[in-house]
């Protein structure tokens, strides 16, 4: 054989190899992330809400087996992997009849936040949960008590969670999945480091509620002790830059997105290093911390997107310590991003 | 915007504290420029360690507390003989040097207790640091090889949460932790560690309290206690008879570990963590009567204890404790504790 031809039958082969390694790959390789190519919805907005209603009857009984709970499930509460039936499944004693629900039947995640009662104690409550063939399998909580630490409580008898997040967009203000995280992200990269430049978009209206109290907007009479009484609507406060506590917005994740209402549920940590306790704002004053020492929140928060703007953010948040990790957070699933 | 909104919501707190800390927006005086924002703190950098590894005993074990915390008040670790591969965590989660209290200490308490133990290559540092002008109970456990530090875990109580919280100023530890035993007359480290071990397990309910010295008091930052809550006024904190009447029937589990004896002075101290699972208001002690809990919702306590031994019984005990999220793990797996 000619050395041309030598070479050419040894590309000949190579080129063959390649062909057999191609057919040999698995029959069922999909983009990363995805299963499949086809995602079989079997459990639709209807049914997640289903689930979420049968896990808070469950948790009011304190009675895990009263709702379809995967034997493997994973369960956290406040960042912390405990067994289920722990926690907070043998405090509570009352769950509100009511709460902000929303569902992502393409994730099937779907979360609720209000008010639960612990011996007859409020606490601020979120939770997401995640079906699989009919069963939860995963269980993401976060609980605010009153302790002491500075942080907003609101009357409970007052709590009212905006219908704006349960209306359905009409199809001209609705977003794809990607911009509404895309939103959701813009809001905590304006919270980063708050220093006055505004990414996040914010209609005229939007409204925040905290821990069931409002802090865009002061109670009939003011005085409502937060930061609502410095600044009114989403975006001013922003522009002052009150918030440059926070150092980093860490572990962010969005593991719900519904289109048709234009809801987002984000998770993440809200870092506060406390290396200064006080900082300028940009009306010429200055802010003081309330606490002087390294801290973090962690919080499930939703926002309701119309538009591409946020009107209405609802969360729940606790402290927990400084700079703690979130289980969840382990890679790049719902589009979480670093840190 | 949680905590951000702590700053305003810091009116909460401060109108009810009475303080006269402005909470609104104040102008800057005039003329006054703006305090320079800080920008965040940089990961601490240091060149590979060139110099032989020494053997570190009692007393370089006892320097290297006190150098790490002249460092960590001048914000400034990089002078510290570190291990090339260092681990660092703050009530129980892991985060660089040079960020948490490395970003906020500037003083430290003038009388610490210091605990080395060279046969564990540990040194703990008992006192309290201030952050910003505000006072808390502070404890660290050092590990080195070599005369290299290659991990600290802090354990720290700010002010802010539920009782109980002395003044970490104020306070100073009880003489009877610096005094030395007669030569020769050194408590065994198999017993201290029986008895340190029984406490722990009559805590949990599983067995006999071990022996108490007369005028053993549980103190719990800076607090005398009756078991898990602070003592009435009048009430010295007397250790058996919190046990006596079984005042830690709300406790589940008591995680912990012997980090550190000092066989000259009887001294142990162990670190763990505490679960109260939150799911009754009240408990039945050991003299048959009904107690209130302390814990109304689930939660754990990061602590450092360190017990005095005095021949066969616990003289004294004193602890820093803080609430962690309940079950928290601890943020790295120890290695077994010295042995006894």
């Amino acid at each position: 054989m000619t050395s041309l031809l030598k070479t050419f039958t040894r590309h000949a082969m190579l080129a063959g190899a390649a062909l057999l390694g191609l057919a040999a790959m698995p029959a069922n390789a999909q983009l990363p992330g995805q299963p499949s190519a086809v995602l079989k919805i079997d459990c639709d907005r209807a049914c997640l809400i289903g689930f979420v209603r049968q896990y808070m009857g469950a948790l009011a009984k304190q009675d895990p087996k009263a709702v379809a709970i995967a034997p493997n499930a994973r369960f956290t509460e406040n960042n912390v992997m405990i067994p289920v039936g722990k926690g907070l499944w043998r405090s509570v004693n009352k769950v509100a009849d009511t709460g902000l629900e929303v569902a992502d039947p393409e994730t099937g995640n779907a979360a609720w936040f209000g008010v639960v009662w612990e011996h007859d104690q409020p606490a601020y409550y979120a939770m997401r949960i995640h079906v699989t063939r009919g069963r939860i399998d995963e269980i993401e909580t976060v609980v605010h008590r009153k302790t002491g630490l500075p942080a907003p409580f609101g009357p409970i008898d007052k709590v009212a969670h905006d219908p704006e997040f349960q209306q359905v967009l009409a199809p001209t203000e609705r977003r794809s999945r990607e911009r509404l995280i895309a939103v959701a992200q813009s809001y905590f990269n304006t919270v980063e480091r708050n220093d006055g430049a505004v990414f996040a978009p914010f209609t005229e209206d939007c409204a925040r509620l905290e821990n069931g109290i409002s802090t865009t907007a002061p109670p009939p009479g003011g005085g409502g002790g937060n930061a609502a009484d410095i600044a009114t609507g989403c975006r001013n406060q922003f522009l002052l830059g009150i918030y440059y506590i926070n150092k980093r917005v860490r572990e962010r994740r969005f593991p719900i997105v519904d289109t048709e209402r234009g809801v987002v549920v984000a998770s993440g940590f809200f870092d506060h290093d406390n290396s200064f306790d006080r900082y300028p704002i940009n009306n010429g004053g200055e802010m003081k911390t309330a606490l002087k020492w390294p801290n973090s929140i962690t919080l499930l928060e939703a926002f309701r997107v119309k538009d591409s703007q946020i009107q209405r953010i609802e969360v729940v948040f606790t402290y927990v310590p400084y700079a703690m990790h979130n289980p969840w957070a382990v890679g790049r699933q719902y589009s979480e991003l670093g840190q | 915007m949680r905590a951000r909104l702590a700053t305003a919501l810091g009116a909460i707190l401060v109108a009810t504290a009475g303080s006269a800390l402005a909470q609104a927006p104040t102008a800057a005086p005039a003329g006054q420029k703006p305090i320079l924002r800080p920008f965040g703190s940089v990961p601490l950098m240091v060149p590979p360690s060139s110099d032989a590894p020494r053997d570190c005993d009692d007393a370089c074990l006892k320097g290297l507390a006190q150098q790490y915390m002249d460092a960590l008040v001048k914000q400034d670790g990089s002078k510290l003989p570190w291990a090339d591969r260092v681990r660092y965590a703050e009530n129980g989660v892991t985060i660089m040097v040079s960020d948490g209290t490395w970003a906020t200490a500037t003083a430290k308490g003038a009388s610490p207790l210091i605990v080395a133990d060279a046969k564990a290559g540990k040194a703990v540092w008992i006192g309290s640091v201030d952050e910003h002008g505000q006072p808390g109970f502070y404890a660290i456990e050092l590990t080195a090889r070599g005369g290299r530090i290659v991990s600290v875990q802090a354990t720290i109580r700010r002010q802010q949460g539920r009782p109980p919280f002395g003044d970490p100023i104020a306070f100073t530890h009880d003489p009877a932790f610096s005094a030395t035993v007669a030569k020769g007359k050194e408590t065994p480290r198999a017993i201290m560690s029986g008895l340190v071990q029984a406490y722990f397990e009559a805590q949990g309910g599983k067995s006999k309290a071990p022996a108490f010295g007369k005028g053993c008091v549980l103190i719990e930052n800076g607090v005398p206690m009756t078991g898990n809550l602070p003592a009435a006024k009048g009430e010295s904190g007397d250790c058996a008879t919190s046990f006596s009447r079984g005042l830690f029937g709300e406790f589940e589990a008591i995680r912990r570990r012997i980090v550190a004896y000092d066989d000259a002075r009887g001294l142990v101290v162990v670190s763990g963590v505490r679960d109260l699972p939150g799911a009754t208001t009240s408990f039945t002690g050991s003299d048959g009567k009904g107690y209130k809990s302390e814990a109304d919702y689930p939660r754990s306590f990061g602590f450092v204890t360190v017990f005095k031994i005095e021949g066969n019984a616990i003289a004294r005990v004193e602890s820093i404790a803080t609430e962690l999220p309940y079950l928290m793990p601890p943020p790295w797996q120890e290695p077994r504790g010295p042995r006894p």
